[in-house]
């Protein structure tokens, strides 16, 4: 679906490479993250994938069109979102829709419907000045499915979104990838990518520092222990056992059946803390 | 107030500055009274050769109608501030400072205004086209300089944008045929024109060297059509703000 | 199609931003204006009003449209659809073309009961006034502020005038002939049959050229500017 190899690239005019030599794969249907802090070379790569940059070395191949020759005919089969909505705000959500479509060659989807399923079928006659930056966000989503894309992209997709509009475009999202979708998703949110993403490739200074599932991240970099605090005597007491034969643990077994517990948490690593760890960096 | 608008002032200077609309802004009149200065004698020359048209007999009126070509253009360049502010939301942004929406316009349309009544006596004492007394300057620079906020007003209160800035400024432009017909249509149909505001700026100036009493009289409708303009203006504008 | 559909978009966003109605009204005014004057007073009177504000009708819109465009990321979108810079910028060019057309069949119609060489001006006005909106593209991708667009573009555009003192007969100069503005003069002429068949060549080959130079390097400033930057914050 997406194959890249040894890509370098320099922006015209700059001495020093802003992506030094990355590889990797997504295969169909897959949820892939670019992770990283601003600057690290993540809107590159993602530029470089969506045909706007072309002055690249190396091979970038996105559903068998490499990325040096792509034309009008790869953009009928991408969609793309980036963090900040493009509309035409005088314009109804409905007519922004039915004017993006016109610019596609095959069949394209029933604008009425994307509308719904983002929920703003109410809103199809309102122009889109008077939306908030949420609906505008949930409009941009559906501008970008509009010719029915093997391949999706999304930068930033959550930015910016109060939570009930966060957890709306997650799950769009995640419909996405049910219909069978190839996504890629940059974002320097690690719970968007920790919740989305099949794999992720941590980005920095145009280089992938690592490149795994979140929960194989998770489990490696993480101690396999468990933290219970719980009550005794008026105080609060804590205590921390290996996850390894834990249904044998005599102690465990005790502080389960006799004491209050308070909390119970498994000891694996966020991606925050294995981020920082792998490349002595803060993400945000 | 005074100390918020100075630092407003001073950061619209350095904003023109790195813009180059200092340049449009400075340039303008300059060319304006250059035209007025060099070009218009050579000008007189050609069509009084080629069209048997003398325009020395126009001068009042060229002088009237030049005069009035800053405020238009003043008008237009702040209006499309205060769009191009909208469009990127800035005007928001300083309604939540301690200046207050109506402080900023006011500072905008006060900045404005000064700015056009000063160049008027710039353009009346170096283009040597007519001689008039100091009190018809001094009314009619009143009068042109608060020309200059209908024009910045217009824009503000009736374009969403500042695409439809530009087309209404091209309908704003249609409000400057009140001094041709102030001065070439000579039945009393011109008064029709009087629905414009610079028409009565127009009538003032035909009797502004005699200073006589018509000369307060059509200042006097001038003013009031101004502010009755402004008034109006300022009202849809701050109904469209909430 | 796809221009034609994007044609029909950039029109209906003309229309809503009022063009048409800003160009109606600005129409009646010069017929009016023209009424008042005769043989070859209006004449020229009528060329100075089409060279100086219907023929360059797209000049004057194109910074705000691709500024207002930029301000909205409309670029973000469209140049991730099969959308070609081509057709965006033909699409531009073609609709305010489209606009300052009529308004000048309307008011040479009006005021003057009549165009010759109706089918040679038509193609020549069109010419000229996608030249003057690609010569704008110039300065619009560079431009932060309407009024910086206005800035520069004017300055430059003052310079393409200068053979406007030759249509005053104040002074001619074969160089002139170099300017695209003394090739939309004699464009605009010819609806006035006052254009011999030299001039024509000359008219037609100058605007091509100069239209061909403008458009490449419109071109070049809407890659360079506003495609690489596509989705840059």
């Amino acid at each position: 679906m997406i194959r890249v190899q040894n890509l370098h690239f320099t922006y015209p005019g700059n001495e020093v490479e802003t992506i030094k030599g990355i590889d990797f794969e997504v295969a169909p249907g897959e949820v892939f993250g670019f992770l990283g802090p601003n600057g690290a070379g993540k809107s590159t790569i993602q530029k470089i994938l969506i045909g706007i940059l072309k002055q690249f070395r190396g091979s970038v191949r996105v559903q068998n069109t490499e990325m040096r020759s792509a034309g009008s005919a790869f953009y009928e089969k991408i969609g793309v979102a980036f963090e900040q909505p493009n509309l035409y705000s005088k314009f109804t959500a409905l007519e922004n829709l039915r004017f993006f479509s016109t610019l596609y060659r095959h069949a394209t989807a029933d604008p009425l419907e994307l509308l719904a399923a983002v929920g703003l079928e109410s809103e199809a006659q309102t122009r889109v000045a008077a939306f908030s930056k949420g609906m505008k966000m949930r409009l941009n989503f559906c501008r970008a499915l509009l010719n029915h894309p093997d391949v999706l992209f999304f930068d930033e997709p959550t930015a910016g979104l109060d939570p009930v509009n966060l957890q709306k475009i997650k799950a769009l999202i995640l419909a996405q990838k049910k219909h069978g979708r190839t996504i890629c998703i940059t974002t320097h949110d690690m719970h968007v990518a920790d919740s989305l993403c099949d794999r992720i490739a941590f980005i920095v200074d145009g280089k992938i520092a690592l490149i795994d599932s979140p929960r194989a991240l998770k489990l490696q970099f993480g101690a396999r222990r468990v933290r219970i605090d719980f009550a005794e005597n008026g105080t609060l007491q804590h205590a921390i056992f290996e996850l390894d034969q834990l249904g044998h643990n005599q102690k465990f077994l005790e502080i389960l059946r006799h004491k209050q517990i308070e909390t119970m948490h498994t000891q694996e690593a966020t991606l925050e803390d294995i981020f920082i760890q792998t490349t002595g960096r803060k993400l945000a | 107030m005074i100390r918020k608008m100075i630092a407003l002032s001073l950061a619209d200077l350095k904003n023109i500055s790195r813009e180059s609309t200092l340049l449009l802004v400075l340039f303008a009149p300059l060319a304006l009274l250059l035209f007025l200065r060099f070009a218009l004698p050579q000008l007189s020359g050609i069509v009084q050769a080629q069209f048997d048209i003398d325009l020395r007999e126009y001068d009042l009126f060229i002088f009237a109608f030049m005069s009035l070509i800053p405020s238009l253009l003043f008008g237009m360049v702040s209006g499309f501030i205060m769009l191009d502010e909208r469009d990127e939301d800035i005007i928001a942004f300083i309604a939540v400072t301690p200046l207050q929406k109506s402080g900023y316009f006011l500072y905008k349309l006060l900045s404005l205004t000064a700015v056009v009544f000063a160049f008027f006596f710039v353009l009346t004492g170096q283009a040597g086209l007519v001689q008039l007394p100091l009190l018809s300057s001094v009314v009619l620079a009143s009068l042109i300089a608060l020309e200059a906020p209908i024009g910045a007003l217009f824009l503000a209160a009736f374009a969403e944008n500042k695409v439809e800035g530009l087309a209404l400024s091209k309908a704003l432009g249609v409000m400057y045929v009140g001094p041709f017909v102030a001065f070439l249509v000579d039945s009393n149909w011109q008064f029709t024109a009087g629905l414009f505001p610079p028409f009565w700026i127009a009538k003032a100036f035909q009797h502004a060297v005699q200073l006589d009493l018509t000369f307060f009289l059509y200042a006097a409708i001038g003013l009031l059509v101004h502010l009755v303009a402004i008034g109006l203006l300022f009202r849809r504008f701050a109904q469209d703000q909430r | 199609m796809r221009l034609l559909n994007i044609l029909r978009y950039d029109a209906l966003f003309q229309w809503r931003h009022r063009f048409y109605h800003a160009y109606f009204l600005l129409t009646i005014l010069y017929v009016l204006a023209l009424q008042h004057l005769d043989g070859a007073a209006a004449r020229m009177a009528a060329t100075l009003f089409l060279l100086s504000d219907t023929a360059p009708l797209g000049f004057f819109f194109i910074g705000g449209l691709i500024l207002l465009e930029k301000g909205q990321r409309l670029h973000d979108g469209l140049f991730v659809t099969p959308l070609t810079v081509l057709e965006y910028l033909l699409s531009k060019v073609l609709s305010l073309s489209f606009v300052a057309l009529l308004s000048a069949l309307a008011i040479l119609l009006a005021a003057f009961g009549g165009i010759q060489n109706a089918a040679l001006f038509v193609p020549g006005f069109i010419l000229s006034s996608a030249f003057y909106t690609l010569f704008g593209v110039l300065f619009a991708v560079h431009a932060r502020h309407v009024n910086d667009y206005f800035a520069k573009a004017l300055l430059a555009g003052l310079l393409l005038c200068v053979p406007v003192v030759g249509l005053f007969g104040i002074a001619d100069h074969a160089l002139f002939l170099l300017f695209p503005t003394k090739a939309t003069i004699l464009l605009i002429q010819l609806a006035f049959g006052e254009v011999n068949t030299g001039q024509q060549i000359y008219a037609f080959a100058a605007i091509s050229l100069w239209l061909i130079a403008a458009g490449w390097a419109a071109y070049r400033g809407l890659w360079q500017h506003i495609i690489l930057k596509v989705g840059t914050q």
